[in-house]
């Protein structure tokens, strides 16, 4: 047993001077072999190398890789090589208009126009526990009811027996609240819907959605969310018959109209047969209750970028009254269905010039310019 | 008397405006040949004291590294909305410049945290609002955005919700008070001015079209938690914000990701230490929002003076706008002995000179030699 001990203190004594020894030696960091991969990119690499060796050796030009101390005055040439490519993707989305670019998945604030964020609420009496109030849009038209869930969440290993018997949720907004409604649930889920009644009984504008959690001891506490609420000052009411014009597939959109204004009408458009995205149009409109239609268009260059010749269904809209002078409030409208079709057209119909677009050109060329090496 | 204090008010709003228009700026940098124009981020007093007209056009909130290199401000109070009162005098500001021909060659506008979303805002509705007052809108043909808020932040989210219920747990309150410069046990959520703008779900409500300005993104996750006071605050708010953070706005608001999700980076691919690894990126971005540099040590803050806080990396992406371009970079990598147990290795990607250079003064000397 003693053996045992004195072989395990002789082992420890040599560790620590083998890691004393380390310690004291040349911190510098072993650099392997660099890989430059940058096509256009000229001279050698930056200085890479690991955060604390980085910081340990600030200011101290050897410990830069040979290239990069010849360098120092010069410019980050990785830098330059990062900018180009900003620049050369900058370039290929201006290939496509601001009033049809080609929509992905990825693509989640306009795949969710109008999005309520969920929050998880600690709750300051329930620690085990986080409720959020769920709802489909944080811009709610005050004419159409409203699905809203509480969800609750109880922390892993919590041992507590207490739990929500019931959820309570108003309106309220400015001293003003609407009736309370309850939920319908047990366990971790109560729903319900926000009927038209409780959203017209509280004005337009910023609005705080209240749950009210009750708990079988007794106790209570409230969760919230934000919402906006608004009257709609235009209505899509139908959709024409699409048509090829050039080099676009024109869409004729019609509207009740209630008030004069340049309006911004914003809808997804996708594969009737796949529902895949294709584009995200973008259409700013003057209309008024006697100028009652427009057009929405989507250019070839995005149709034939998806490969998408249709037909179509144009669904999440998103309707507003772009404010005329700064300070007035964006007003919003609605559309009288989920989702429209649209008829398609084979990628030949159209013409082929590409589009062009004057404004960013100039702006392409300060990307550029930021990306050349000196 | 209120007839004086009117005519007091708006001939003190009219001298402003006239000595920002045509008294020339001392400062003559600009940025690739182009006027600089600066926009704060949120400035916590206003809140407390809502500064008057007079103030909010006099007053210097960026650093002033970048007042020496702009030439001109729209600059705003936090204790407005961002469809009212921040509306208004941004704009009354811009008509000046517009007026004075400041942006007919391109500006620049340099943004920090709020005004991420201040500029975003009157970049969309500005062509509409000059038109109407026969003025030509400023051509604005880049950002560079520092911290950009215009993604929202979960401190807004915490700080309304604690406006209207008693039931936000007490750190949590006093922490998103702290650093909003609220106190959240009086305050009722009316008067949170632009706070209510910052809530995740309305800040990205507000004018999301897409357009032609590329926006320049650059984003930090520091911030010193050990610091006596601010440290404390920090260490809890970096647990109130769900993913990566500089101490006040969540990397999905900084980085310009299209959902505001937990993301841990501006890049799949690479951290913001520089490591290059698999880490939990944006899987979109908004349209021309391009993540430029990274940060590790800097925070919200120090982000945008002519401070040094440690090393820079630059974002790879193998995605911009959904069109799979790949951002290639130089890279060395770290290997380590067999027995150098302790050591991190991987690969690491840094901008050269950020261990000596101040996040701005690499940015503009970068841009402008």
């Amino acid at each position: 047993m003693k053996i045992f001990k004195g072989i395990f203190f002789l082992f420890a004594v040599a560790l620590v001077v083998l890691v004393i020894t380390l310690m004291r030696h040349d911190p510098s960091p072993t650099l392997s072999t660099v890989s430059n991969v940058h096509p256009n990119a000229s001279g050698g690499g930056d200085s890479l190398v690991s955060p604390n060796a980085a910081s340990a050796n600030a200011g101290d030009e050897n410990s830069l890789p040979r290239d990069d101390a010849q360098r120092k005055d010069g410019v980050p040439a990785a830098m330059h090589g990062q900018l180009e490519d900003i620049a050369n993707t900058y370039a290929q989305n201006a290939r496509y208009p601001d009033y049809a670019k080609p929509l992905n998945e990825q693509d989640w604030n306009l795949l969710h126009p109008r999005a309520l964020v969920p929050r998880k609420a600690l709750l300051a009496n329930m620690p085990h526990l986080t409720a959020t109030v769920v709802l489909d849009r944080y811009i709610i038209d005050r004419n159409m009811e409203q699905p809203i869930q509480v969800q609750l969440d109880t922390a892993s290993g919590s041992q507590s027996t207490v739990s929500v018997t019931r959820v309570n949720v108003w309106l309220q907004q400015k001293g003003q609240r609407s009736a309370v409604m309850i939920l319908a649930g047990t366990g971790q889920v109560f729903s319900g819907v926000l009927p038209v009644s409780s959203l017209r009984s509280v004005p337009e504008g910023d609005t705080v959605v209240v749950a009210q959690l009750e708990f079988n001891n007794g106790e209570r506490s409230t969760v919230n969310a934000m919402v906006r609420l608004y009257e709609p000052e235009i209505r899509l009411v139908r959709l024409g018959d699409a048509r090829v014009e050039g080099a676009d597939l024109v869409i004729p959109a019609f509207f009740e109209v209630s008030r004069a204004g340049h309006y911004r009408v914003a809808a997804n458009l996708f594969s009737a047969s796949t529902n895949e995205p294709i584009s995200h149009i973008n259409a700013e409109i003057s209309l008024s209750p006697e100028i009652k239609s427009g057009l929405l268009k989507v250019h070839a260059v995005t149709l034939r970028a998806k490969r998408a010749a249709g037909s179509y269904v144009l669904r999440d809209f998103d309707i507003s009254r772009m404010p005329d002078s700064p300070g007035e409030l964006t007003r919003f409208g609605s559309a009288a269905s989920e989702s429209f079709a649209v008829r398609g057209f084979p990628l030949d119909s159209y013409s082929h010039e590409p589009y062009q677009d004057p404004a960013a050109e100039e702006k392409l060329a300060f990307l550029k310019k930021l990306a050349a090496e000196k | 008397m209120y007839n004086k204090n009117k005519i007091y008010q708006i001939a003190t709003v009219a001298a402003t405006l006239l000595t920002a228009a045509f008294v020339p700026t001392m400062a003559s940098a600009q940025i690739a040949g182009h006027n600089v124009i600066l926009v704060h981020g949120f400035v916590k007093e206003d809140l407390l004291k809502p500064p008057t007209t007079a103030e909010i056009l006099s007053r210097r909130k960026m650093s002033p590294y970048w007042q020496d290199r702009a030439e001109g401000y729209l600059n705003w109070s936090g204790a407005d909305r961002i469809e009212g009162g921040i509306a208004r005098i941004v704009f009354e500001q811009a008509k000046a410049y517009s007026a004075q021909g400041l942006c007919n060659n391109g500006c620049v506008l340099v943004t920090h945290s709020t005004g991420d979303l201040v500029a975003r805002y009157f970049m969309e509705n500005q062509a509409n609002w000059m038109r109407n007052a026969g003025l030509k809108p400023l051509n604005i043909i880049a950002t560079l955005d520092y911290a950009g808020a215009g993604g929202g932040t979960d401190l807004a989210d915490v700080a309304v919700a604690a406006a209207n219920s008693e039931y936000v747990p007490e750190p949590m309150k006093w922490a998103a008070g702290m650093v909003l410069g609220l106190d959240l046990d009086v305050t009722d959520y009316k008067d949170l001015g632009v706070i209510i703008d910052l809530q995740t779900s309305v800040s990205r409500s507000h004018a999301m079209a897409p357009n032609s300005v590329p926006r320049l993104r650059f984003s930090a996750s520091g911030g010193d938690l050990a610091e006596i006071g601010m440290g404390q605050v920090r260490t809890i708010t970096k647990t109130i914000i769900r993913g990566a953070d500089d101490t006040v706005v969540p990397a999905h608001s900084s980085c310009g990701a299209s959902a505001p999700n937990a993301i841990e980076s501006c890049s799949s691919k690479v951290t913001y230490t520089g490591k290059r690894t698999a880490v939990y990126g944006p899987s979109g971005l908004l349209n021309n929002h391009f993540p430029v540099l990274m940060a590790a040590n800097y925070d919200h803050f120090n982000i945008v003076k002519d401070e040094q806080h440690g090393l820079v990396t630059y974002v790879l992406n193998n995605f911009m706008s959904g069109l799979g371009v790949d951002f290639q970079t130089y890279t060395q990598t770290l290997t380590r002995n067999w027995w150098e147990l302790w050591k991190e290795v991987g690969t690491w990607q840094y901008v050269k000179d950020s261990d000596k250079k101040s996040f701005s003064s690499l940015i503009y000397e970068t841009f402008n030699n």
